[in-house]
């Protein structure tokens, strides 16, 4: 802790003494200026200057979507990703983790994963929403073919603020938030829980578990202690959590030296009601700083660092939610006393007690990436050249500081005396174990660093503009584990666009990448780009149309290689043991095993080859009525050789996956559009806008490795990749039918779920499965819509996804048997309106079958983020020394609409195994001066 | 200042083409195959490795007991028992192909990479270490062929059957590492060719492995020939390795498996000769017919194991899966009121029989040793006998401690037993200070006692008669299985004089007496089949215990699970995706 804020400290004095010095030697400047910023304007043609390419983002054939920084701030917080939801085409967001110190997102853009650049350099997602000037989607391949194996995807190209040739300009921002529990399961009182453990237990002839006078005193509550009622969440969770948000951006520069610098910290609070709860915070600055050196150089250099440190209770707060939920009511009295901690022989853990002396633990993380670029302006040589050089070092680590005590627990026994009168007497389940050490451990040390760099020229005339980029990137990123690859990758590219009179666009790119995880001929590989582009409203005819503003047609075709994900070099035979390795224990002496036991683990393929992605991009860009904007992109993106041990196509006699090398076997078929409709209009000083995006994909297993089943209808290649398969059901069996039933799994009763005999033979088995649904969402899309009125502004941003089905079976929450944990959805039919199946104290084989009774429409609809914000008239604030003032309130994940009530579709484990989604409001002002 | 400028731009441009090619070399640390072939010892690592596939497979075997009518589990009803196997692209046994064909596999990596290029075990060129290197080459040579016939009796055991056109067919041989292609159109060889190649195998292990490993590591015992100066590489040191005596003990269960109706299907009676012959060999090589031992899976040192392993002493997940839950366990596994009515009364006599003084209202009272050896049931509170208390009595009827609401309200038992057969006298109790949680345990693969039973039943089939023993052996079907009984504290035995006399009779006894014996082992399952008994098999049978007000005990019979076979469970099914695969590859019938 000590460490920490020593840390803190000195970074908080190197950011204010890097900015300084950078004041100090933007006043002692003199030296002649140039123009250089992340995009220039010049004439019709817009640059993005990126390490690996500068781009004329007006004419090309690429698929840009790019959006503001100061539109994504509309959402409240830090995180960048959150802000993105329900704002891009076809990029789907959705929540994987609430939890305060780890909240985390999966973005898939079309459908995968895309990487995310930091002013173009591979950084991860070391980012933070108040820094952002812009964010630019980046998603077919006249982009992504330049990057390689990070291009694969798509890519989120995210522009930091920047210093200009501006006075010092310094913005604050502050911002407060509550967070609210959304989504909690239902819990059973304990009267609730006994009367469905006798529902259980009776079905299979144990008789009642719970008299009628325990079911009695659970819900009169005359009797804590024996028959205690605990509402775990009431007693162990707040409704909601504070969080802050402050930052400071400054900015400024002269003609030859720009700067910036950005400082911003976090913190949050948890929900947990007893204990230690969950406290931490992180600080993140960035600082700029570029110096025009003479006529020909230009260094600029930055630094990033962003240090967390979170206190949390020892436990897991995902242990937090298993035990809140899956302790009945009415397992036991939490204390009895002051001391005594409670536990039953059948749930053994008690949370109080490992929330109040369990111990703490302490988590750090820092990050430092460092990056430092020469710009050699190469005019005087040849007029229009130039090249740029960067190198980056990314530093991860995380360490940790905990104390983990054993709590002391007692289980209740119920003793008679010799008069025969009941007495309770406490029995040591654990015994206490204080640990008076503080145990360190170092978690993780990553390491990344790039090296690129990019030659341009650019040659504008009046017949039209050649831009060519020759550009290099060298990629490293360290494994901490010996035996597992680092990822070592080069790439080239050089590339070439020609607009031709602001109409024709013609692209191509050779790309050559190279990677570590290849042998001889196959380590470097070449792959090409094409892409063509007609602005169709510069041509005469349409030149002065009333309805027509703009319109472009464009089309690209790429070949982007990529490397395997394995982190085994697959083309290495590996052999694995040493001694004491799961060997046998000989002799008769209580000796350790002492032998060696050793066997090979992977047979190599030496001719492993590069996974390719064959993208096809064909999309429009539409204004009309100078109101609305408009683009559609459809893609065909077709992933060939893909890696698999293909074991479906080997005998088994060959011995296990262990002799079976990995091949390039699987091809697959991601195709899709997206959409994206603006309509901007105003009455009078009533600005408004409506916008709608629109993505959709299915990814199709062309190629794959199956097992070549006589039934048609088993065989998967040509369906979708993400299909459900199982069994077609016909409701439960009943009185009626329950006679006439078929075999099916083990011996089925009335209750039990009635599955269809698909091929005639008269049993139910495997060969019985068929296609039922998809798991992914085949749509996602978002609405958006923002108004202005005299410094007013209200922007409510939905999202939601739709064509998916979730799977219940294998959801503890909604699968009841046993004598266990109980939720409260036992005692509501499914979301999908099926009857729960009968309840049973030994867990039925035949129900819990991947089956359409399991499956239900995963659609939903969400309020992500709104915002209203009142900003000062410049009249008001001309006098003072504020250039911008805003005060505002933001809200996230306000509304969701779904079929599914109880839990949040986005993420089922939330509030279940993890913390629930949040609705957050955030209250908060941005001041410049 | 210009040439400055050049310079600099020069080396920047060749900074990122030199140093690239090596770049590209990722370094990492693994075990390559040098590592392991090039070492005398490590290279043995081979071999020791296969042993672990073998070894602690309690809960394999019950898996398969829960396929008879001898018990359940107590979480979860039994897929595949109640006539519902589907099309076999999964059960019990399914992993049993590739694990077997794996180990084969790696047998010959070891014969092929090591063995054959006379690679010493130890370095040193000292006589006596040359001596002792080679001596346990040749072992582990031994081993391997032990190894390779052990993991073809288990393909074999699995896997023989009749198919469609009648023929009786094993496994597939593989005697070489084949190409990746071969494998998928291989076909299945017969039976009796399956048989043959085994008993090759285990002569080859025969020649090369010592007979047991029950000698000190003192040197020069007299006893042990072939060993010169030092024992070392023989002695009990090594003892769970290969040996010969397992080897002969191997043959003996082959060839009983080999007359049985469901592979013998003419009841060529030679066959039977055979497995009788084969198991008089194993009981003279081990030097002669002698008592059993006490049943005892925690002495590492009992003469009755024949190959088995262990674990380390720190295990104690059998009786933290198998206890009853006021014992602090988890009430795994329920054997049946079927298997507890199979257990003879305290004076030998069947429980059916008058004779018995079994008292239905007393149940448990006087009966065979084994039953309070291998059952917990209600009140109990010993290990070995029943006047034992090593813990209060269990208490496993409605509404008591030990039966499903009670001490853990969601473990209890569904037949109204819990397993105690392997399981040591642990203490879980966390109130209890100092206590002892783990004790040595074994794991058995061959037995003395499934040898004796072996005999007998070779001899009643192959001659008819129990009394006396057949010309050319040594020994009478009943005079082995009162070994077996006396264990049992059947001294004086008048119904095994009685059953001894009729063939059939005898024959009811020993299967009755084999289910005793081998319960919970898995042999029940591969038992049955072979006998063809599993088309008449019982529904698992439980008991439900109610006590009154007046503490009086009253015992109702119910079923927990029905079972249900057909003629085509008389045989396994081959793995259905391999017969997709490979069309050399015939099914059983039925399937």
């Amino acid at each position: 802790m000590k460490i920490n804020i020593k840390k803190l400290k000195f970074f908080i004095f190197g950011v204010f003494s890097i900015i300084t010095v950078n004041i100090g030697v933007a006043q002692n400047s003199s030296l002649s200026t140039i123009q250089i910023k992340d995009s220039l304007k010049i004439n019709n043609n817009e640059y993005l200057k990126t390490p690996f390419g500068t781009f004329n983002l007006k004419n090309t054939t690429g698929n840009i979507f790019r959006i503001s920084g100061d539109e994504l701030r509309k959402s409240g917080g830090d995180n960048l990703i959150n802000s993105l939801r329900g704002r891009v085409p076809g990029l789907r967001i959705s929540i994987t983790n609430s939890s305060p110190a780890n909240r985390s997102f999966s973005y898939l853009l079309n459908g995968r994963t895309p990487s995310v650049l930091i002013d173009g350099q591979p950084r991860g997602l070391q980012i933070d929403l108040r820094e952002v000037e812009e964010v630019i989607i980046l998603s077919d391949a006249t982009f992504n073919s330049i990057l390689g194996n990070l291009g694969d995807n798509g890519l989120i190209y995210v522009i930091t603020k920047s210093g200009r040739n501006v006075k010092p300009t310094v913005e604050v921002n502050y911002q407060r938030g509550i967070n609210n529990v959304t989504r909690l399961p239902k819990r059973l009182t304990a009267a609730e829980y006994a009367t469905v453990i006798n529902r259980a237990s009776n079905n299979d002839g144990l008789g009642d578990m719970y008299s009628a006078e325990a079911i009695a005193a659970y819900q009169n509550d005359t009797n804590p202690i024996l028959f205690p009622n605990v509402d775990t969440q009431e007693t162990y969770l707040n409704d909601s959590s504070p969080s802050n948000f402050m930052s400071l951006n400054i900015y400024g520069g002269s003609k030859d030296v720009k700067y910036s610098g950005f400082l911003g910290y976090s913190d949050w609070k948890g929900l947990e009601k007893v204990g230690d709860q969950i406290d931490g915070r992180n600080l993140t600055f960035r600082t700029k700083i570029e110096a025009k050196l003479n006529n020909m150089l230009t260094a600029h250099a930055s630094i990033f660092g962003r240090f967390g440190k979170n206190d949390r209770p020892i436990i897991e707060d995902s242990t937090v939610f298993n035990w809140i939920n899956n302790t009945p009511a009415n397992a036991f009295p939490t204390q009895v006393g002051d001391s005594a901690y409670i536990v039953n022989n059948q749930f053994q853990t008690n949370l109080l007690s490992e929330l109040e002396f369990g111990g703490t633990r302490t988590d750090f993380s820092s990050n430092m990436i460092y990056d430092l670029g020469l710009d050699f302006d190469l005019n005087e040589y040849v007029k229009g050249l130039s090249y740029s050089t960067y190198v980056m070092s990314r530093n991860n680590n995380s360490h940790t500081l905990a104390t983990n005590n054993r709590p002391a627990t007692y289980t209740l026994e119920n003793l008679q005396n010799i008069n025969g009168i009941d007495s309770l007497a406490l029995k040591v389940r654990t015994t206490e174990l204080e640990d008076l050490s503080v145990g360190r451990s170092n978690a993780n040390i990553t390491r990344y660093s790039s090296y690129g760099g990019n030659l341009n020229y650019i040659k504008e005339s009046n017949e039209g503009v050649l831009n060519m980029n020759l550009s290099h990137l060298l990629y490293f990123q360290s494994n901490r584990n010996a035996d597992q690859t680092e990822r070592r990758n080069l790439t080239f590219n050089l590339n070439t666009s020609y607009v031709l009179k602001d109409k024709y666009i013609l692209y191509a790119n050779i790309n050559s990448s190279s990677s570590s995880k290849f042998l001889a001929d196959n380590k470097s590989k070449i792959f090409p780009t094409l892409g063509v582009g007609w602005v169709a409203s510069n041509e005469d005819y349409l030149k002065n149309s009333k309805v027509i503003d703009y319109l472009k047609f464009r089309t690209s075709y790429g070949v982007v290689g990529t490397e395997y994900d394995s982190t085994s070099l697959l083309y290495l035979d590996r052999w694995s043991g040493g001694k004491n390795n799961s060997t046998i224990y000989l002799g008769t002496n209580n000796n350790t095993q002492d032998e060696y036991g050793y066997r090979q683990v992977t047979v190599g393929n030496q001719e492993i080859d590069w996974v390719v992605y064959n993208q096809l991009t064909a999309g429009l860009d539409l204004k009309m009525f100078k109101k609305f904007n408009i683009s559609v992109n459809y893609f065909d993106i077709e992933i060939q050789n893909q890696v698999t041990n293909a074991s479906a196509l080997y005998a088994s006699a060959l011995g296990d996956d262990v002799y079976l090398p990995q091949l390039n076997f699987t091809t697959s078929r991601n195709v899709g559009f997206n959409s994206n409709i603006t309509y901007t209009d105003n009455i009078g000083a009533f600005k408004y806008h409506v916008n709608a995006n629109i993505g959709n994909n299915k990814v199709i297993g062309e190629k794959i490795a199956e097992v070549q089943y006589p039934d048609q209808y088993r065989l998967r290649q040509g369906d979708a990749q993400d299909l459900i398969t199982g069994y077609v059901t016909d409701g439960l069996f009943n009185a009626g039918n329950i006679d006439s039933a078929l075999p099916q799994f083990g011996e089925v009763k009335v209750g039990d779920v009635k599955y269809v005999d698909q091929n005639g033979d008269n049993v139910i088995d495997s060969r019985d499965q068929v296609a039922l649904g998809n798991s992914n969402p085949r749509f996602n899309y978002g609405i958006n819509i923002g108004m202005e009125y005299e410094g007013f502004n209200l922007d409510i941003i939905g999202m939601g996804v739709s064509g998916y089905e979730i799977n219940l079976n294998s959801r503890a929450y909604y699968n009841h048997s046993g004598l266990g944990t109980y939720y409260g959805s036992v005692n509501n039919d499914l979301p999908n309106g099926n009857a729960n199946p009968r309840l049973s104290t030994v867990k039925s084989i035949n129900n819990f079958r991947n089956s359409d009774y399991w499956l239900v429409d995963g659609s939903y609809f969400r309020i992500s983020n709104v915002e209203l914000g009142y900003s000062l008239a410049n009249s008001v604030i001309s006098k003072s020394p504020f250039s911008k003032v805003k005060l505002f309130l933001r809200g996230s994940n306000l509304a969701l609409f779904s079929k599914l009530k109880d839990l949040d579709p986005e993420d089922l484990n939330a509030g279940v195994s993890e913390y629930p989604i949040m609705r957050s409001f955030v209250l908060g002002a941005s001041i410049n001066f | 200042m210009k040439l400055t400028n050049k310079i600099l731009t020069i080396i920047t441009l060749m900074l990122c083409v030199t140093g690239c090619s090596s770049f590209l070399e990722d370094e990492i640390q693994y075990t390559q195959e040098e590592v392991v072939t090039s070492s005398g010892i490590r290279s043995r690592g081979l071999i020791e490795d296969i042993y672990t596939d073998y070894s602690f497979r309690y809960f394999t075997d019950f898996s398969a007991e829960y396929l008879t009518d001898n018990g359940v589990l107590n979480s979860s009803e039994t897929n595949f028992a109640n006539n519902n196997w589907g099309v076999a692209e999964s059960h019990p046994y399914n992993y049993v192909w590739q694990q077997s064909y794996d180990n084969l596999r790696q047998i010959y990596q070891y014969i092929d990479l090591i063995h054959d290029t006379g690679l010493p075990y130890l370095p040193s060129p000292e006589i006596l270490s040359v001596d002792i290197s080679d001596r346990t080459v040749t072992r582990y040579y031994g081993e391997a062929f032990f190894l390779k016939a052990w993991a073809e009796w288990e393909l074999l055991k699995t896997y023989g059957g009749e198919s469609q056109d009648g023929t009786m067919l094993g496994f597939p041989i593989v005697n070489e590492i084949l190409e990746n292609e071969a494998y998928a159109s291989l076909s299945r060889n017969t039976y009796q060719e399956c048989v043959d190649q085994i008993m090759a195998d285990l002569d080859v292990a025969i020649a090369n492995l010592p007979v047991h490993y029950n000698v000190s590591t003192i040197p020069d015992n007299p006893s042990t020939p072939n060993i010169n100066e030092s024992n070392l590489g023989f002695t009990n040191l090594e003892t769970g390795r290969a040996s010969g005596l397992a080897a002969y003990a191997l043959k003996a269960k082959i060839s009983l498996f080999a007359a049985s109706p469901a592979f013998n299907p003419t009841n060529d009676l030679t066959k039977w000769e055979l497995a009788a012959q084969y198991a008089h060999d194993f009981i003279e090589f081990n030097g002669g017919l002698k008592s059993l031992a006490k049943f005892n899976v925690a002495n590492e040192n009992n003469s009755n194991h024949i190959w088995r392993m262990r674990n380390s002493r720190n295990e104690n997940s059998l009786e933290n899966r198998l206890y009853p839950p006021s014992l602090y366990g988890q009430g795994e596994v329920n054997p049946s009121q079927n298997l507890v009515d199979a257990f003879p009364a305290a004076n030998g006599y069947p429980i059916t029989e008058t004779q018995s003084l079994y008292d239905a209202t007393t149940p448990y009272e006087s009966r065979d040793a084994r039953f309070y050896r291998y059952i917990f049931y209600n009140g109990d509170q010993g290990f070995e006998t029943q006047t034992t208390t090593d813990f209060d009595p269990l208490e496993i009827y409605l509404g008591g401690a030990d039966n499903f609401g009670g001490f853990i309200a969601n473990e209890g038992t569904r037949t109204g037993y819990y397993l105690k057969k392997y399981l040591n006298n642990v203490e879980f109790d966390p109130s209890v200070d100092n206590r002892v949680s783990t004790l040595p345990r074994v794991y058995v693969q061959l037995d003395l006692s499934e040898m004796y039973l072996s005999y007998a039943e070779a001899v009643n089939e192959a001659y008819g008669i129990a009394n006396n023993a057949p010309a050319g052996l040594n020994y009478s079907a009943k005079e082995v299985l009162a070994e077996v009984r006396e264990r049992a504290g059947l001294s004086a035995d008048p119904y095994l004089d009685f059953a001894a006399a009729d063939s059939d009779l005898f024959r009811t006894l020993l299967k009755n007496e084999r289910r005793i014996e081998l319960c919970f082992t898995g042999e029940r399952f591969h038992d049955l089949r072979r006998w063809k008994d599993i088309l008449n098999i019982e529904d698992v049978k439980g008991v439900k215990i109610t006590k009154d007000e007046s503490e009086a005990i009253s015992y109702e019979n119910i079923v927990v699970e029905k079972r249900g076979y057909t003629n085509k469970n008389l045989y396994l099914p081959i793995p259905y995706t391999q017969v997709i695969l490979n069309a050399n590859l015939k099914q059983n019938t039925g399937w």
